[in-house]
């Protein structure tokens, strides 16, 4: 089955990305549902469906306490234990097309900055936490040492992730790190956990994003152009993966698999593509696992250019969570209907009509939606 | 290896049998009484075939390295008087079971695909860690 035809995306809101002391996860929630919704020129009380996203590792972020904030109480919501708002927006469409809504708010807000949640601290005491192997470096690390000594990547071509998105980033005034980085910067930087450098980890900061989701039949009635979804996949690896493979993640390409089979696309269908980056090793798997090169290729493929500014293959022109800000991956949908309208100013993408947006839940959950202009 | 500031939790009754184990020398793990299936981390059932409990038994401490960190800078302030300090992930050879934890070596040392065996050094009297260290190196070390 596909859901091509049957929902789009006709608002988009988002906060001030950085630090925002004194304020709770939910009221930015809150805010970034009022932008979305004067974006799509929507009351509150136009909306009859909430979804919700856990505040990452800080208070907040459930239906219920965000809903009685922003004064509402819609027919339908729900919240999501897990971000990267790929799963919210697939609940949206699945709430839409059962008929429990029709014009819906996806949302998260999170101040894990002023929180000063330490992503260091073990979750647990067992004997791979009390040797250090602590954050999300650790793992990422293993997998990119082990892509560098199956496919022989190196430092510089991986660097090209964080370099590139960075002067994206310099384009997109929402971005929070906007400094230079050359080459020869990255490569001076020292390793953080190796094989990784700061520049190859997100950063932590505040901020709220939010998408007015509704059935394409109602599309043409919002002010905005719309962003109609063309196809949607999930899988997951709930089991854990009893194999140290389990670290490279094969079982994404099976996302792959089945969003471009309910789509009828392929990659070289996707004018601008997001990948979420808790670490630029997400960038690198997804680039390989969704077929814009094959596996192994990803290092090759990054240093040849494709994702720069004026690449073929415009990647994260956001800056992504390595350079514009760390909202569990929902800003990479923000932008992506924004390129699509064509408001991206100094950093918009010519004549873009697809784009794709993929991400995963650690070592859990992956998805991926394609969206786009036409119906 | 100084002490670690962070010590396991020990007496957690799922897997106090694995601590125990590297008291004395040695790596226990389950092993499901129905299928046979060899797990590690302790779990309450066996996730091939859902039959509870397990009994715990001896593998041979030694396998391959499937890959490694090294952590410059510590990212919990645990590990601050550590770094820098390479973590290993060993496939074990017996049941490809697969173990993390601290490698013994210099990081410059370190190469995906060598043969590793168990250290076990004991931190206080009733918490001994396991280490990974290069087959021979170790070897040597007992001699
Ligand atoms: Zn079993």
């Amino acid at each position: 089955m596909s859901v091509r035809g049957r929902a789009a995306i006709v608002g988009v809101g988002t906060t001030e990305q950085g630090e925002l002391p004194g304020r709770s996860a939910d009221e930015v929630a809150v805010e970034a549902i009022s932008l979305a919704l004067a974006d799509a020129g929507l009351g509150k009380d136009d909306l009859d469906g909430l979804i919700t996203c856990r505040a990452g590792l800080g208070v907040g972020g459930v239906d219920t306490g965000v809903g009685e904030l922003l004064g509402i109480h819609p027919r339908y919501s729900a919240t999501l234990q897990y971000g990267t708002c790929n799963f919210s927006l697939h609940l949206a469409v699945m709430a839409i097309l059962a008929g429990l809504a029709d014009t819906i708010a996806i949302a998260y807000g999170a101040t894990q900055r002023s929180e000063k949640i330490n992503f260091g601290v073990p979750h647990s005491v067992d004997l791979a936490s009390t040797a250090g192997f602590v954050h999300i470096a650790g793992p990422a690390g293993l997998a990119l040492q082990r892509h560098k000594y199956l496919y022989g990547t190196t430092d510089e071509q991986f660097g090209n992730i964080a370099v590139a998105q960075r002067q994206w980033a310099q384009l997109n005034p929402l971005a929070i790190f906007q400094k230079p980085l050359s080459m020869a910067e990255y490569l001076e930087q020292p390793y953080l956990v190796e094989p990784l450098r700061r520049a190859d980890v997100t950063m932590i900061s505040d901020g709220g994003a939010a998408l007015i989701v509704t059935s394409a039949d109602r599309a043409a009635e919002f002010p905005k152009p719309a962003a109609h979804v063309r196809g949607i996949a999930e899988t997951t690896a709930l089991d854990g993966g009893r194999t140290p493979e389990n670290l490279m993640r094969p079982w994404i390409a099976n996302v792959a698999r089945d969003l471009y089979a309910s789509s009828g696309m392929g990659p070289q269908d996707v004018d601008a593509l997001y990948i979420q980056d808790p670490t630029a090793v997400w960038v690198l798997q997804m680039l390989e696992y969704y077929g814009f090169c094959p596996v192994g290729e990803g290092g090759r493929f990054l240093a040849e250019g494709h994702t720069y500014p004026g690449g073929r293959l415009p990647l994260n022109t956001n800056g992504g969570q390595l350079s514009e800000s760390y909202m569990w991956g929902w800003l990479h949908l923000c932008e992506a209907v924004r390129q699509l309208r064509g408001e991206c100013g100094p950093r918009q993408i010519p004549d873009v009509e697809v784009a794709m947006y993929c991400s995963t839940m650690t070592f859990a959950k992956g998805a991926a939606s394609i969206i786009s202009t036409s119906r | 290896m100084t002490q670690p500031r962070l010590l396991p939790d020990v007496k957690n009754p799922l897997a106090a049998p694995f601590w125990a184990g590297l008291r004395e020398h040695r790596l226990v793990v389950q092993r499901c009484p129905a299928c046979g299936t060899k797990r590690y981390p302790a779990a309450p059932l066996c996730t091939a075939c859902l039959t509870p409990g397990g009994e715990w038994v001896d593998v041979a401490p030694e396998g391959e390295l499937w890959s490694y960190v090294v952590y410059r800078r510590a990212l919990s302030p645990a590990f601050a008087d550590d770094v820098p300090y390479p973590i290993g992930l060993v496939e074990v050879d017996d049941a490809r079971l697969q173990i993390l934890s601290r490698i013994d070596a210099p990081p410059d040392s370190i190469s995906i695909g060598a043969r590793m065996r168990a250290r076990f050094t004991p931190v206080t009297e009733t918490v001994t860690l396991l280490s990974w260290a290069p087959a021979e190196e170790s070897a040597a070390a007992h001699d």
